[in-house]
């Protein structure tokens, strides 16, 4: 008998076969049932990421220093503190300005991160990425063909240019007055717009196979549920 | 007794009737008593010597006071010299009142300035003639006019009659000259009537000046009175609160009503100001060529182009069938069941891709109770594929006995991460325990700022476990002091964002070789870019439940990714069949529309 002997289990096993087949109810249409269970899942995520900030930010960091060192403690938390506080203003739309020192902190400190990262981690290696595709020395070391290696480095940098082309929006006015862009930059947009189309089809193709995956995985749940009832009774 | 005659009929009537008996006209004045009966009381036959009534103010007995006097010096000389100082338009009215009948001479009678009481008889006898007392009158207020002329030439102050916008009073008489001395104009009887205004005005004046005695330092003579009255006799008293201006054609502007009636060049009232005041329209320019404004056009053009929407034709508009979602989702689980029951195309992958085999090249370096930090960042929903991507390394790593960090930027990826943990642990067959072989760090605050943070100094970021544990002082982590230190980076995630950030931030601390990205099949592309490149940034790249299928099928494990291999395969088959079906039952469907369109139009 496979039956969990653990009541808790069983249960617990249960309640996600039946929430699983409520999910999957939905293909019938939206009812009664699929929107509790919806809601139900919400409120976990939202219950169990409230108690994993308390228990890795709020706790470590705000009182468990004060608790280990109330002199230390209170000059080490004091600043995080205030603009803590000073972020609670924000709830209030007439005070809500008393917690723009603190967004304006976050705000900047985020974007100079993020602006920095990116220029040395993407924006430099990627383009010197295009540029090396053309390195043949550096192809024989690794054994590419060199012919094969242009021909690659050469798709890279077209579907680059053309994609990059497709967001420009320089244009002239035509004689109907409208906007038009020029004649080369239409025909590398057209041919741009075939690379995105071809890169978001992979996107969503890997999206479908996370999705067969997802449904894989909750079917072979539901079946060796049944089973092991069957087994058990 | 002498009988009555009625002035109307012409009937005899009793003396002491008031009514003809013939024709019922009054014969006596309304408002006199039935004493009154002798004669005509016109209080125009009052003699000049006579005290004045009790009801007349000071500056009405001051008058007579005056005219007293002036009679008393003379009459006969008075007149001539008063002749002298009068000017010429009033000694045209002189003659002109002289040769009127005395039915006029009331309106300038001062006994209508004495008082309410003084009464004019409604209707005069017919036998009455006019005779002395009106000339008196008229003489007073000739008299009076005199003096108050005189007085305006003689009582204004020097720097008020150098003012420019009194020079109008010397046209003025110059116009009364030529109106007086040639042709007399039509409206020189109307002037009588508005200095009747005038004085009628001045009635309703008295009172105030009565109320008001004048002082020590300014005495109110009739001259002064009359002088100051005078601009005011063209004003009416409705005309006074509301000024009206005229523009004269000579450009110079007259008041015409008011205290300030006459004068020219007045500075503008409020109203005046209120009216001629225009709105003024502020128009902004800007100083831009032709050439910068038709590009921003164009630009303005092109934005506005680029948010207007396509209409989507009405047969791709159309929504899905329920029935036809419905059938393609019982293949698809009939297709699930049919492969996860009876395995029908047994097989594993029989192709290395290069990112698995990197990642195990990668994962060959890491020695036993070496650190390896997991960073674990999907959702829940993802955590199927996930499993089955990251099954493989993990198991790996733990047959290696790798003491595993894990670390989330999602508050979730707490509890996926010790979810796949156990998974991995009851799959494969391993016995890792928490805190001895693994450990939880939680969740990792500040997105982009906190991965920054957590690479320069992963003690200070997250100094104890989820257990509340100082886990830095443990023999695995005691010599961890930057990210870099860690044997092996795995970052396993579902998120293109995320993934990315995570490269950026990594990029330059830690070699390539030592970071391995275990990612969902739609993360693939974004990843691809920087670990196919000639310097890639990362040191192995395992996507989607492909790549860890080679990856188990290298390692010679059977993990989620082989357990689902061939169920997915025939899932991804029916999805084809699906789809090519799809598209042929559209096309042959658009095909025999198109037909029976061109039949219907032949």
């Amino acid at each position: 008998m496979n039956l969990p002997t653990d009541w808790i289990n069983f249960v617990m096993t249960f309640v996600s076969a039946i929430l699983t087949l409520i999910i999957f109810s939905y293909i019938f249409g939206d009812h009664f049932l699929y929107r509790i269970t919806i809601a139900l899942f919400i409120g976990v995520t939202a219950g169990f990421g409230c108690l994993s900030v308390i228990q890795s930010i709020l706790y470590p960091k705000l009182i468990q220093p004060v608790l280990q060192d109330p002199t230390q403690g209170v000059i080490k938390i004091i600043v995080p503190l205030l603009l803590s506080l000073l972020l609670l203003f924000k709830l209030s739309q007439r005070w809500s300005f008393i917690g723009n020192p603190s967004l304006a902190l976050m705000a900047g400190v985020g974007a100079a991160t993020v602006v920095g990262g990116a220029i040395k981690g993407t924006l430099f290696p990627q383009v010197l990425a295009s540029i090396n595709q053309f390195d043949l020395q550096a192809m024989k070391p690794s054994g590419v063909n060199p012919l094969v290696g242009i021909v690659e480095g050469g798709i890279i940098l077209i579907g680059t240019i053309t994609t990059l082309a497709h967001f420009h929006f320089g244009a002239r006015s035509s004689s109907e007055g409208k906007a038009r862009r020029g004649i080369w930059i239409e025909m590398f947009s057209w041919i741009g717009q075939l690379f995105i189309a071809v890169a978001l089809g992979w996107i969503f193709s890997g999206v479908l196979r996370a999705g067969y995956v997802a449904l894989l995985d909750r079917v072979r749940f539901i079946i060796l549920f049944i089973l092991n009832l069957l087994r058990g009774i | 007794m002498e009988m009555k005659i009625c002035p109307f009929c012409g009937q005899p009537n009793q003396p002491n009737a008031e009514e003809c008996e013939f024709c019922h006209a009054r014969l006596i004045p309304l408002g006199e008593g039935s004493e009154k009966t002798e004669g005509d009381t016109l209080s125009t036959e009052m003699p000049i010597g006579e005290e004045p009534q009790p009801e007349v103010p000071e500056w009405l007995k001051d008058l007579r006071e005056m005219k007293l006097d002036e009679t008393e010096e003379g009459e006969g000389q008075d007149v001539i010299e008063e002749a002298d100082d009068i000017p010429e338009w009033l000694k045209w009215v002189d003659t002109q009142t002289d040769s009127q009948p005395s039915t006029d001479s009331k309106a300038f009678s001062t006994e209508d300035l004495e008082g309410e009481n003084a009464v004019r008889p409604e209707e005069e006898p017919l036998e009455s003639e006019p005779i002395q007392p009106t000339t008196k009158a008229n003489t007073e207020v000739k008299s009076t006019s005199a003096v108050a002329d005189q007085n305006l030439e003689t009582g204004l102050p020097d720097w008020l009659r150098e003012m420019p916008g009194l020079e109008w009073e010397g046209e003025l008489e110059k116009e009364e000259a030529n109106y007086f001395g040639g042709v007399v104009p039509p409206f020189v009887e109307i002037d009588e009537n508005l200095l009747d205004i005038g004085l009628s005005s001045l009635e309703t004046k008295k009172e105030e000046v009565v109320q008001e005695p004048p002082s020590e330092d300014k005495q109110f003579e009739p001259s002064t009175i009359k002088s100051e009255i005078t601009p005011m006799i063209p004003a009416e008293p409705e005309t006074i609160s509301a000024p009206l201006e005229e523009m004269p054609a000579e450009g110079k502007r007259i008041e015409v009503a008011g205290p300030l009636a006459g004068l020219t060049d007045i500075l503008p009232v409020e109203p005046f100001i209120a009216e001629e005041k225009k709105e003024v329209d502020f128009v902004a320019n800007l100083l831009i060529t032709e050439k910068q404004k038709k590009q921003a056009e164009l630009f303005q053009q092109l934005i506005e182009e680029e948010g207007i929407s396509k209409t989507i034709k009405k047969d791709r508009a159309e929504k899905s069938s329920p029935w036809l979602r419905i059938i393609i989702f019982l293949f698809l689980l009939a297709a699930s069941i049919y492969g996860l029951l009876f395995n029908p195309f047994p097989g594993k992958p029989a192709t290395v891709n290069v990112g698995v085999f990197d990642a195990m090249q990668a994962l060959s370096r890491v020695s036993p109770r070496s650190p390896v930090l997991l960073i674990i960042d999907y959702e829940a929903g993802d955590f199927a594929e996930m499993q089955s991507v990251g099954f493989g390394l993990i198991d790996q790593l733990m047959v290696k006995g790798a003491y595993l960090v894990l670390i989330s930027t999602n508050p979730l990826g707490v509890l996926q991460g010790e979810r796949l943990i156990q998974q991995v642990n009851t799959v494969g067959d391993h016995q890792y325990q928490s805190q001895t072989d693994w450990v939880n760090l939680g969740y990792l605050p500040g997105s982009t700022a906190g991965i920054q943070q957590f690479i320069q100094s992963p003690r200070n970021t997250l100094p104890g476990s989820t257990y509340g544990q100082n886990i830095w002082e443990s023999n695995e982590l005691k010599n961890i002091r930057q990210i870099g230190d860690f044997s092996l980076i795995v970052v396993i995630t579902e998120n293109a964002s995320q993934s990315r950030t995570w490269i950026e931030q990594l990029n330059g601390k830690i070699p390539a070789n030592q970071i391995v990205y275990l990612v969902s099949a739609q993360v693939e592309p974004v990843i691809q870019a920087y670990y196919a490149a000639p310097s890639p940034q990362i040191g192995g790249l395992v996507a989607g439940i492909n790549g860890g299928a080679t990856y188990e099928a290298q390692a010679g494990r059977n993990g989620f990714a082989i357990m689902f291999w061939d169920a997915y395969g025939l899932v991804v088959s029916v999805s084809i069949i699906a789809i090519l079906l799809g598209v042929l039952i559209n096309t042959f469907g658009k095909l025999r529309q198109s037909s029976s369109e061109k039949r219907e139009g032949r």
